[in-house]
């Protein structure tokens, strides 16, 4: 049943929502700063509107992609891992999650041969510290370990 | 004046001035290749670097920073599809597809040919017409940027002529996105959801990075990979005569990004998009554009590069900076003791008119420096996949967190590659959202301004000539797609170009 909603419905209903949600969130403010928010939202639903309805004529609906709940396992994964980098930097340290990060997405990709996996993790982590702690002295996280 | 050019010359060759200009065009271009670094980081964060160097030295080390930084945000954005610069998210449009189609080197080289004539072309224009042109600047209020920003927001019809709702809807949508944040007027803050990252609003580059880079990966992880051909690179060479052939739209879109970096507020990202629009309106091969076609690389380069200069003319003859990164640049002028104004040009001559000759070197410079870096870059090209995409997430990560060094906007920038992405594979086109990110606060800002200019009467706009002007190339741009529709006969499209554009 879910797989024959087409995605542009979703979509179309989900910036409704959000159109409806931000012209209540500035409710409050003064007059002066809601105005501008207030007729973008107005200018939004032209579009999405129309969208709307094109997403229940037949004539449009049948070029129209549905809505696709599975996904590449390997884009799963890549987004997964991504997420878990982000969240471990700042509590194990940048350079720490970054080698474990770049070698597991390698390994995983298929890369097999050693010198190659180190040689671009440690190639990335030295200029990644070269770069940014030593020459433009942005402090990257150090969490527990570095 | 002559005098005073030669004096310019033979000041900025001095062997010190010359070193400063190869380290600071070669830093400028390295800096602008890495995504998250804008021209203006590059600039600023070499400030502190030119304390203890003569005015002159230092004035021409930032001016190599800033034109490098301007160009190597391309390399990036032809190579990997991440535009290392907003002003270089035209560039994607075509460059990207050239690499896929194995002519990066092509691409790399038509980018490095239109940047350095944009850049030398825009130093002209400083060095010769700076007072004459200042003038313009001074005529440029808030009423005029509105219609400004409204031209360069219809550049969203053009761009998605064959998706327009969408296009349109995205524009949309991006615009009510960029009022996340304090209101230009009174700093109250909206659509903050309780989250103190979002007081400064959506951060735009962190945006531009996810935008554009993950889900590139993702199309990688989707794909073969493990790819037994290497992808070609070929020549960068551009010849004499594809030289020529380009002359007149090289020329537009430099005096485009010339006129565009002298007005205040408007920086190269908006000069890029407008010129890529200006390039598509008038083109013969307008079904080609963002399908590997050069005119699309160069309309875009030649403008983001043509502001370079020409932001410097209101900023060393008002004080007025003209974009972001010569706002940048005027702190600079200060440290070192320079106030500029009418009298910068006679009171303190040996260096202005160094700075000003050493301008036009370093764009004649970053042709050769450019040409040697993106023959190093290109081997990026030939990397194997999996060593592609770690890096590509690594870089990703690391640039949008030295923005603010922050987390919050590493979160934005994934949080808009998914997005990104799912928009991408249901025909929902990216290019709108940089647009509404780059011109909604202009926009509302001006408006913001207008309104107590003309006691809340938006209708006396139509007053100001400038105005009135940018509004009728609104119209235009609007109507183009529509009217060039029905003018022309129905183009043939070959099949392999149909491939290309799936």
């Amino acid at each position: 049943m879910l797989s024959k909603v087409k995605f542009d419905t979703v979509i179309a209903l989900l910036l409704m929502f959000l159109g409806v949600v931000f012209w209540f969130a500035i409710g409050t403010a003064p007059s002066r700063v809601r105005y501008y928010p207030r007729y973008i939202i107005l200018i939004m639903f032209v579009p999405v509107v129309i969208l709307l309805i094109r997403s229940f004529l037949p004539r449009y609906r049948e070029k129209l992609p549905d809505l696709q709940l599975q996904l590449n396992r390997k884009v799963i994964s890549c987004i997964v891992s991504t997420l878990a980098y982000i969240f471990l930097i700042p509590l194990v340290g940048y350079y720490s999650t970054t080698f474990i990060f770049i070698t597991g997405i390698m390994v995983f990709l298929g890369a097999r041969k050693w010198f190659i996996i180190g040689g671009v993790t440690i190639g990335m982590v030295l200029f990644v510290y070269f770069m940014f702690t030593r020459l433009l002295l942005i402090s990257l996280p150090k969490g527990f370990l570095f | 004046m002559i005098d005073l050019i030669l004096q310019g010359f033979l000041h900025a060759m001095q062997i010190g001035n010359v070193l400063a200009m190869v380290f600071g065009t070669l830093i400028g271009i390295l800096f602008g290749a890495l995504p998250g670094f804008t021209a203006t980081m590059g600039v600023a964060v070499f400030i502190p670097f030119s304390f203890w160097l003569p005015p002159a030295t230092a004035l021409l080390l930032i001016s190599g920073v800033y034109c490098g930084a301007i160009y190597g945000g391309s390399i990036s954005a032809v190579l990997i599809g991440i535009p290392g610069t907003p002003a270089s998210v035209p560039t994607t449009f075509d460059g990207f597809v050239m690499t896929k189609r194995g002519e990066a080197g092509k691409a790399l080289g038509l980018v490095t040919y239109a940047s350095a004539v944009g850049g030398f072309l825009s130093s002209l224009a400083l060095l010769l017409g700076a007072p004459v042109l200042a003038a313009f600047a001074l005529k440029f209020g808030p009423p005029e940027q509105i219609t400004l920003a409204l031209f360069g927001l219809s550049v969203v019809c053009m761009l998605t002529a064959e998706n327009l709702l969408k296009g349109l809807l995205v524009g949309a949508v991006s615009l009510l996105l960029a009022t996340i944040g304090q209101d230009p007027m009174e700093g109250y803050p909206r659509y903050t959801f309780g989250m103190i990252g979002l007081i400064g609003g959506l951060p735009l580059v962190p945006v531009l990075i996810g935008l554009f880079s993950l889900p590139e990966v993702f199309n990688i992880l989707e794909g073969e990979l493990h790819k037994s051909e290497i992808p070609k690179i070929g020549s960068m060479r551009v010849g004499f005569r594809e030289a020529l052939h380009h002359w007149k739209l090289t020329l537009k879109s430099s005096l485009i990004g010339i006129f565009i970096g002298i007005i205040p507020a408007a920086g190269p990202d908006i000069a890029a998009f407008i010129s890529y629009n200006e390039a598509m309106r008038s083109s013969k091969n307008r079904h080609l554009f963002g399908k590997g076609n050069p005119e699309g690389i160069i309309a875009s380069e030649a403008a983001n590069n043509g502001v370079t200069g020409g932001s410097l003319i209101p900023l060393l003859t008002l004080s007025i900076p003209g974009s972001a990164p010569a706002a940048v640049f005027l702190g600079a002028l200060f440290i070192h003791g320079l106030r500029p104004g009418p009298t910068l040009f006679t009171k303190n001559a040996d260096i202005v008119y160094a700075l000003l000759v050493g301008f036009a070197l370093i764009n004649i410079l970053m042709y050769f420096l450019g040409i040697g870096f993106c023959k190093l870059a290109s081997s990026v090209v030939k990397a194997p996949r999996y060593i592609l995409v770690p890096i590509i997430i690594t870089l990703t990560v690391v640039g949008s967190y030295a923005v603010q060094q922050t987390f919050f906007d590493v979160g934005v920038m994934f949080t808009a590659g998914l997005v990104g992405w799912i928009m991408q594979r249901n025909g929902f086109p990216a290019s709108p959202v940089a647009l509404g990110l780059i011109l909604g606060p202009l926009l509302e800002q001006a408006i913001d301004m207008s309104l107590v200019m003309f006691n809340n009467n938006l209708l006396k706009i139509f007053t100001r000539p400038l105005a009135v002007l940018f509004l009728i190339f609104t119209i235009l741009s609007l109507a183009w797609p529509y009217v060039a529709k029905k003018l022309t006969p129905k183009i043939e499209i070959l099949p392999n170009e149909k491939e290309e554009g799936t």
